[in-house]
């Protein structure tokens, strides 16, 4: 081509641009109050579904194919570290119908914040109040849950707490305590800092998280629109591997930390329109069947059969394998 | 009012070019009208956040691209976009070389697409385009490196330079590669 690469391409967007015929401001209005109804009629069809478990209803909603093997959500017994999902309006939470199939929640999506660009800076907020932080070392997020918010609190809005709020149930061996912490919005709610209570000889210091705008409350993310079932690798060349079963199973193997192997088991306790929760119990690194972290799960965007996972390094993409 | 009088100015100066934008990420032009139009219907509902980030057109441009890729929504709207696509010949008149350009996008990986239409058509930084795309900049260069030269064979200019791209002007961020 004789023409430079960039100028050949700029032309070629012209033409695209001149080709289009945007459509009228009142379209995109329209467009926009259909989703809203459209959504609507989702969160009552699932509604429907999850309190009658009628296949009628399905129809407006998403949904895996069925199994016999029932696969409830967490525990909710407050003697639990295990996250409990909401049930209230504000942080309404799929879960599996009477035959144990799994439907599209419509859940507020989690809120996703940075601490700087470390590696072990990730913390995620859950609609139902389950606060998942990184943990060096760790694969899963550890994670605690905002004491303060029940499942009619308004206390979480769009993947945030809007108050100070105390974190109990810790699971999270990073931090050395169980007890103490807290979280709380900064800066306009910017910024999020978590507040670590002084612990033996370490002092109690605060870790500050930024918003991160790509990622906000999921809404740039793909909708994920049933459970990734099958055996996902990472590309990262850490050898970790997810196994996720149709009934909402889910179980890991990674290395870390020069090699060390461990593995853990859990479910699928929670869905949002852009992706799953899962919670973890190490079979290793912590004793057996010790609650001991949390997934995020995705679709990738830039991946026909890929996964988003997000675990105490951040995001990484799995490929699937099987 | 100021917020819809806000929005009516940010739709009609960049819907053309945003479509245009993501028809060169994904070459195509019917997929590329719903999904902006879809992402601009999605900054309406949350305008008064979107319109405070520092760049709502990268908003826009990133949901719309990510609408577009996604598996499930070319299923479903695979159909529709056809018969659109049918009804209204893309782009008419296309020169040889326009012709050769698009053959030649078609061959490389989407991701690699991505980058390459955000550094050289939306003139990003390779920071910028890490933190629009998600992906840390070592993998960007990458993309941007790995398609020059699946295009070289295909472009001139790619294969007289190899491996390090043409210099742009301006900003000169290529030497980082």
């Amino acid at each position: 081509m004789p023409e430079s690469f960039d100028s050949i391409l700029e032309e070629l967007a012209e033409a695209a641009a001149s080709a289009t015929v945007p459509p009228g401001l009142e379209a995109v209005r329209r467009r926009a109050r259909e989703r809203v109804v459209h959504r609507r009629m989702a969160v009552s069809a699932l509604v429907l579904t999850l309190i009658g478990g009628s296949g009628g209803a399905w129809a407006a909603v998403s949904q895996h194919p069925r199994t016999n093997e029932t696969v409830g959500p967490m525990g909710a017994s407050s003697a639990s570290a295990r996250p409990n999902p909401a049930t209230g309006a504000s942080g309404l939470t799929a879960s599996p119908s009477p035959s144990g199939a799994y439907a599209l929640g419509s859940g507020t999506d989690p809120g996703i914040w940075m601490n700087g660009s470390v590696k072990d800076g990730y913390l995620i907020v859950f609609g139902d109040g389950v606060v998942a932080l990184s943990a060096a070392g760790s694969f899963p997020l550890c994670y605690g849950r905002l004491l303060g918010v029940g499942p009619d609190s308004k206390g979480v809005m769009a993947g945030a707490p809007t108050t100070k709020q105390s974190l109990g149930d810790v699971a999270c061996d990073d931090f050395g305590v169980t007890s103490g912490l807290s979280i709380y919005p900064v800066k306009n709610g910017a910024v999020l800092e978590v507040s670590v209570p002084v612990n033996g000889a370490s002092a109690a210091y605060t870790r500050a998280y930024a918003q991160q705008q790509a990622l906000y409350g999921g809404v740039t993310s793909s909708p994920m629109m049933q459970i990734p079932s099958g055996t996902w690798k990472s590309t990262d060349g850490n050898n970790r591997t997810l196994v996720i079963g149709a009934d909402g199973s889910v179980s890991f193997s990674a290395s870390v930390n020069t090699g060390r192997q461990y593995t853990g088991i859990g479910t699928i306790d929670a869905q949002f329109p852009t992706g799953a929760r899962a919670v973890i119990d190490c079979a290793s690194g912590n004793s057996k069947g010790t609650p001991c972290g949390v997934f995020l799960i995705e679709q990738d965007p830039q991946a026909w059969d890929g996964i988003v996972v997000y675990g105490s390094y951040g995001p990484e993409t799995f490929i699937r394998t099987g | 009012v100021p917020d819809e009088l806000d929005f009516d100015e940010f739709y009609t100066a960049g819907f053309r070019r945003i479509v245009s934008q993501i028809y060169a990420m994904t070459g195509n032009l019917a997929e590329a009208e719903d999904s902006v139009q879809e992402a601009f219907a999605r900054a309406w509902q949350r305008w008064d956040d979107v319109r405070r980030y520092g760049d709502p057109e990268a908003w826009i441009r990133t949901v719309a691209y990510r609408l577009c890729v996604s598996a499930w929504r070319k299923a479903v709207n695979r159909r529709a976009a056809h018969h659109r696509a049918a009804a209204a010949p893309e782009l008419p008149g296309l020169s040889p070389d326009h012709l050769t350009l698009v053959s030649a996008l078609r061959k490389i990986s989407a991701e690699q697409r991505r980058a390459i239409v955000l550094y050289h058509l939306v003139g990003l930084t390779i920071a910028e385009i890490a933190r629009e795309t998600g992906s840390p900049e070592g993998t960007v260069k990458s993309h941007l490196n790995r398609g020059r030269k699946a295009l070289a064979p295909l472009v001139s200019e790619f294969a007289e330079v190899g491996a390090d791209g043409p210099r742009r002007s301006g900003t000169d961020v290529v030497g980082e590669w």
